[in-house]
């Protein structure tokens, strides 16, 4: 039974594959199992995340060089692990209130300066900024302040000198 | 009241087995194959492999347990601390449980 194996991810059969083929070694074909078997690897590929967690941990216990840390934090799960319902509905508040204030103030700011391309270019801030934001609750939750200010505030100022840009060439077509 | 159990409380499906391994954990470290016999003699529940380690690979991503390098194919697991005390706390929700229900039960 071990060919149901295949249906996991391959970053779960590296960690997994060979312990549970253990498991399975000398069991003749059992449908509770193909089917528990089947299950499980819907499950791992609907949270990816889990696994990645898992996998994380270990490259973590090993290895304390500041690339094998950097590289923990790039392979966090997408989504914090211990994002709880109140969390999103912070993050969703922070999301939604965030994009009516920041429109408003682009709506007045548009209707006082006019058509500017610099102000059109800043309309894209009325959506971003908020998901940036709502983020400290979810993919940056359980990260120490400073690498959130660090990322939020990083991401914020990228995105201001991006609609720069576009307004800066826009000016100029 | 503030919970202090809820590590596992987003488990989902896995919840039981999560802590069933936890337990089985709980008298020193095992591999999958020790732990689905422990835990069938415990519980009296046979998980198979796909549920066993769907509830291992949500323990290990949380740090409640840790794999044990090994030169063989089966890699023990043991509990950490976070895991014990996560078990601790959930153990002592449940003996909580049981005695209001048991204490319902008596006054019925």
């Amino acid at each position: 039974m071990t060919w149901l194996l295949k249906l996991y991810p391959r970053v779960w059969q590296r960690r997994y594959g060979a312990e549970v083929a253990d498991l399975l070694a000398g069991r003749g074909f059992s449908l509770a199992v193909a089917v528990d078997l089947v299950a499980g690897a819907i499950d791992v590929r609907l949270h990816p995340s889990a696994t990645l967690a898992a996998a994380t941990a270990a490259t973590h216990e090993k290895d304390t060089t500041m690339s094998g840390r950097i590289a923990s934090l790039v392979c966090a799960p997408a989504i914090g692990s211990k994002v709880s319902p109140a969390d999103q509905w912070k993050a969703g508040g922070i999301t939604i209130g965030m994009t009516i204030v920041l429109a408003l103030i682009w709506m007045g700011v548009h209707v006082r300066i006019g058509d500017n391309p610099y102000v059109d270019s800043m309309s894209v801030m009325t959506y971003m900024f908020p998901i940036v934001f709502s983020m400290r609750y979810t993919y940056l939750k359980g990260r120490p302040a400073s690498v959130q200010a660090i990322l939020i505030g990083g991401m914020t100022l990228f995105i201001v000198a991006i609609m720069l840009a576009a307004g800066w060439i826009t000016a100029r077509m | 009241m503030a919970r202090q159990d809820d590590e596992l409380d987003d488990f989902g499906r896995f919840a039981e087995p999560a802590l069933l391994i936890l337990i089985s954990l709980a008298d020193g470290a095992k591999h999958g194959y020790a732990m689905t016999d422990d835990i069938e003699q415990v519980a009296g529940v046979r998980f198979g492999p796909g549920t066993l380690y769907g509830a291992i690979t949500r323990l290990e991503g949380r740090g409640l347990i840790q794999r044990l390098e090994s030169d063989d194919r089966r890699n023990p697991y043991k509990l950490t601390a976070l895991g014990e005390k996560a078990l601790r706390a959930r153990l002592a929700s449940l003996q909580a449980i049981a005695r209001v229900g048991q204490r319902r039960l008596a006054s019925a």
